[in-house]
């Protein structure tokens, strides 16, 4: 048995953690206050968000720095394939709660509730059918059509997933013009779904009549391309800051996960994207 | 005590903060478990005072205490306490103190990370304590917060969602830390197959727990916009559906009872062999065990919701998945008894928990047995009975497990001895008491007592004191763990390197305390091609049982055809043939049927009058009302509940698919006999059958 301490970077206390407990603490409180018209909600809420941003500034510019200057060794970077690993794989679970909604809806409540004693008793009349705003809900709404924005915004996204990919080519042969410039595509294929997103969102709203409120398949759209939206605007800041750190001249072709974590959470998101394009629009 | 280890550490060469910051900024995974340690202390005081307003309640019949509101918010509050303040963080404070030092670890992978796991823990804990003093109080539909009582309530009921959004959060991080620790920072030669149980259990808890708990954070993000943002994800009206949320919910909640027992499982498997002076029994089984109960334990969530309205094939199939869990608990329970098997045992008092434990578990394992099966579980849904079922895995399961653990690892953590006197009393008094707190509630739920009421019929009264008596005697002896704690803090006998001299593992090799020093090898990948080959079996082991819970309905049907089950109602009828003609039962015979409006399903109109013994047959009518083929079966019901068991039918349509085509009208005989053994003062018996459409209704 040896005492060495192999190598495995151990950081110092850090008072980071505690920045975003509070954080979030205040932005949890200022969330509920809100949603409950109370004074104050607004600010903590506010001040819970700016509490997280410092927190993810400060708390991964260590992390950063740490790796910058050596101190992440072959394990460390091992650990952090892993850790990636499973954090996205628990992404992958809270989707499948909302596609276990949208599913749910489809093939088991709606047809239910457009059959037998429920229709006698409760509904008579109702239809089922998908899209459905449900029995009770009176609204008109059209569905969004696939082959518009959607459509777009996939081969959008699927192109993303290439210039990442065509990125990481040059950061391992050491080109780094081509890395950059699949980075910043990258980036701005991100951006542009994300305008496009809340270009169909308003148009979704004022044109079609299809909101939040539209029974389950308001819901389910809006909840299911909601999250993924919020998942393309985090991954494309984390993958401005890669570009950022490209440029300020990190990475070597044989040390670079944090490009590759981005990348995975990317094409994690990308995945997500067909899935809804198939369920959601499509289907 | 710490110059004899890892010479100089990274972190040694800032300056360690002291006091308040110290614990608010530790990286030490040693400090970070503790944190976890006292957090589930505090909360098992908060949660424990709860349960005694509620046994004090429910002492006697009529309200005491507390209104029934506050009585519901009691229950709900002692619920989400345990579960998530209690029974998680203690076993996390287990993995934080022993996982690295039984692989050798140097500390956690991400050792901030581990930080702020803890303390994203106090928050929430603060949110679900907090909101009983808000307006409205705090949460009360019970912890499973079903809609659409969940929609009624104010602000603690959101306030309570973000509580769990961030306990989630902690767990997600708290178990990526432990599984990337586990995966990826093991000493040289510490193969997937080398590792303590204990770590096996916490890799693969680890696992669910990431598995789930965005699960349930789905679940509560779409119970919070159903509530305050206009969706209709619960809504009938809006196409959504109520009973959508329990099958969301339990998808998350039976994994999730498993991560609040798998870990006791590893726990108890350390404990056993040490106070048996023998090595763990069949080790490699325990694991592929543990990873059975994992993989089923997402297969089975139906079996709670028996009673909410599901198709009879899919009741048959939770059922019988259910039941199948049974066998690899089983094995392990017999393993920890075949590593007692002629063992030189002594009892001290972590082994004397180890050893309740495996009793006492195994009582709840088999009232979950009887809870599983459907016509059992739809009279016994919603009473004591599955109070009952659920404190004896949790408390004698689980907490158990977590006293166990204590007496067993606190000389590794504080240096000195069990006060093993103290420890003794603490042990008697709460096993005998916690018999008499849990086990009257099985007759309670059995005499049809339902659960979470704050009031009840006078005939449950003496069932009441008597687990109330229990109730408190069990809280009060928990005050002598404090101070068997404390007293093991302040000083005692000090602890050698090797605390038990049976215990084996790599923790037992660094000096006690183990405080701040941190275990440091050279570390080994995960190329071993014995990872690869236990991966590889893990993985063909997961699709196995995924396939066979899927074939487990079809293959019930071959066994029955090959062992003859169902016939042995014929056999029964040779018992049968003397009739008692000196009384008459009333038989009355009762239709339901689901989708009126395709089906016309009727009983002969008038009741009939038998002997006890003698053979009867009534028909039964069925039409198909519709333009199409239809496909149908029946399940039968007896009122009062006893005469189920005089009741032996020889030939029955029930449980059988019963086809036909547009507009057939057939005839069902049942061919039955009331036995001789009906009790005297049986004069009228229901017998009744409902008839559910099979396949997809449209
Ligand atoms: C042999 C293994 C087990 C079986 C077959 C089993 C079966 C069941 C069944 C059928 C129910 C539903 C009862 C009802 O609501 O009508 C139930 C409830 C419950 N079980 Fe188990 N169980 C087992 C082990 C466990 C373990 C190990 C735990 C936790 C450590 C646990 C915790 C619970 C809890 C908390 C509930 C009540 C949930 C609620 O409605 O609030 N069970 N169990
Ligand atoms: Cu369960």
């Amino acid at each position: 048995m040896t005492t060495q301490p192999g190598g495995y970077y151990l950081p110092a206390p850090s008072h980071w953690p505690l920045v975003g407990s509070l954080a979030l603490m205040s932005a949890a409180l200022g969330a509920t206050l809100l949603i409950h018209d109370l004074a104050g909600g607004g600010w903590l809420l506010a001040a819970g968000g700016v509490g997280l941003a410092t927190m993810l500034v400060g708390w991964f510019g260590k992390v950063i720095r740490e790796s910058e200057s050596g101190l992440h060794g072959a394990q460390v970077d091992q650990s952090f394939r892993w850790g990636m690993g499973w954090f996205i794989f628990s992404e992958v679970m809270f989707f499948a709660a909302f596609f276990g909604a949208l599913f749910y809806g489809r093939m088991i409540s709606v047809p239910d509730l457009a059959g037998g004693e429920q229709l006698r008793l409760l509904w008579p009349g109702y239809s089922g059918g998908w899209p459905t705003t449900g029995p009770g809900v009176e609204a008109a709404f059209t569905p969004m059509s696939p082959w518009g924005i959607p459509a777009l915004n996939t081969l959008l996204l699927l192109s993303s997933g290439a210039t990442v990919t065509w990125a990481h080519w040059g950061l391992k042969r050491g080109r780094r013009g081509q890395l950059n410039l699949g980075l910043a595509l990258t980036v701005a294929l991100g951006l542009i779904f994300l305008g496009f997103q809340v270009y169909e969102y308003h148009y979704a709203y004022t044109a079609l009549g299809l909101t939040l409120g539209a029974g389950i398949y308001g819901a389910t759209f809006f909840m299911l391309t909601g999250f993924h939206g919020l998942h393309v605007t985090i991954g494309s800041l984390m993958l401005l800051v890669i570009l950022g750190r490209s440029l300020a001249g990190h990475f070597r072709p044989d040390h670079h996960f944090a490009f590759e974590a981005v990348s995975w959470y990317w094409h994690f998101v990308d995945v997500v994207w067909l899935l809804l394009f198939i369920f959601v629009y499509w289907l | 005590m710490e110059a004899n280890l890892a010479p100089s550490l990274p972190d040694e060469h800032h300056a360690a903060p002291t006091g308040v910051w110290r614990w608010l900024t530790t990286t030490n995974h040693k400090d970070i478990g503790t944190l976890y340690f006292w957090f589930a202390a505090t909360m098992f005081l908060i949660g424990g005072l709860m349960a005694m307003l509620i046994r004090a309640e429910l002492f006697q019949p009529g309200l005491q205490l507390v209104q029934p509101e506050v009585f519901n918010q009691l229950t709900t509050m002692h619920g989400l306490i345990m579960i998530f303040g209690v029974i998680m963080p203690a076993f996390t404070a287990f993995a934080n103190w022993q996982v690295p030092l039984m692989i050798g670890a140097p500390d956690m992978a991400f050792p901030r990370m581990n930080n702020w796991s803890f303390w994203l823990l106090p928050v929430a804990g603060v949110f679900l304590v907090g909101s009983l003093f808000l307006p409205g109080g705090a949460v009360a539909g019970g912890w499973t917060m079903y809609p659409p009582l969940f929609m009624q309530g104010g602000i603690s009921y959101d306030l309570t969602i973000f509580a769990i959004h961030i306990m989630g959060a902690s767990s997600i991080m708290g178990s990526i830390n432990i599984a990337t620790t586990i995966l990826n920072m093991r000493a040289p030669g510490m193969t997937l197959m080398k590792m303590p149980l204990f770590v096996w259990t916490w890799l693969i808890t680890a696992f669910l727990l990431i598995a789930v708990m965005p699960v349930l954070a789905g679940a509560v993000t779409m119970l919070l916009t159903d509530r305050n943002f206009g969706t209709h994800f619960f809504d009938a009206a809006g196409g959504g559906d109520p009973v959508m949320f329990q099958h969301v919910f339990w998808f998350f909640g039976h994994p999730e009872v498993y991560i609040l027992i798998l870990p006791a499982f590893g726990i108890i498997s350390s404990v056993i062999p040490t106070f048996s002076r023998k090595p763990l029994f069949g080790y490699a089984s325990m694991v592929y065990a543990t990873a059975s109960i994992a993989i089923l334990s997402f297969l089975v969530w139906g079996h709670h919701m028996f009673t909410v309205g599901m198709p009879a094939a899919a009741q048959l199939y939770f059922m019988y998945a259910t039941l199948l869990i049974a066998v690899p608990t089983g094995v392990k329970v017999f393993n920890w008894v075949a590593t007692m098997w002629r063992g030189s045992l002594t009892f001290e008092t972590a082994m004397l928990f180890a050893v309740a434990f495996v009793c006492l578990f195994t009582i709840g394992g088999f009232s979950g047995l009887v809870l599983a099966m459907v016509p059992v579980d739809i009279q016994l849904q919603d009473t004591y009975y599955v109070v009952a079922h659920f404190h004896y895995v949790l408390v004698t399961g689980a907490l158990f497990s977590i006293y166990a653990g204590l007496y067993y690892w606190l000389p590794k953590w504080t240096g000195h001895r069990v006060n093993e006197t103290w420890g003794r009393w603490h042990f008697w008094l709460s096993a005998v008491s916690v018999n008499v707190l849990f086990f009257p509630m099985h007759f309670l739920g059995l005499a049809g007592m339902p659960r979470r009421i704050p009031d009840y019929a006078l005939q449950f009264a003496d069932f009441n004191r008597v687990a109330s008596l229990g109730g408190f005697i069990f809280g009060a002896s928990q005050i002598l763990l404090l101070i068997v704690i404390l007293k093991c803090i302040r000083g005692g006998v000090k602890a050698e390197a090797r605390a038990w001299e049976g215990a084996e593992g790599l923790e037992w090799t660094v000096a006690s305390p183990a405080l701040h020093a941190r275990l440091g090898y050279e570390q080994s990948g995960m190329s071993a091609a014995d990872n690869q080959r236990t991966s590889r079996r893990l993985v063909v082991l997961a699709l196995a049982m995924f396939a066979f819970g899927f074939a487990l309905v079809p293959l019930y049907d071959v066994f029955c055809d090959l062992t003859g089950l169902n016939r042995d109602a014929a056999q029964a009828l040779a018992n049968n043939t003397q009739v008692d003609a000196s009384r008459k039962v009333r038989i009355e015979l009762v239709a339901n049927v689901q989708d009126g409006a395709l089906w016309r399903f009727a009983a002969p109109n008038l009741p009939v009058d038998v002997h006890p013994g003698e053979l009867v047959q009534v028909e039964y009518e069925l039409e198909n009302l519709s333009d199409r083929p239809l496909i149908g079966r029946a399940v039968p019901s007896y009122a009062p509940l006893a005469a189920a068991a005089h009741f032996k039918k020889i030939d029955c349509f029930c449980f059988r698919e019963q086809r036909l085509a547009p507009h057939e009208k057939i005839r069902l005989p049942v061919l039955f006999v009331l036995d001789r053994g009906v009790a005297r003062d049986m004069k009228v018996v229901t017998l009744s059958y409902t008839f559910f459409a099979l396949g997809k209704r449209t």
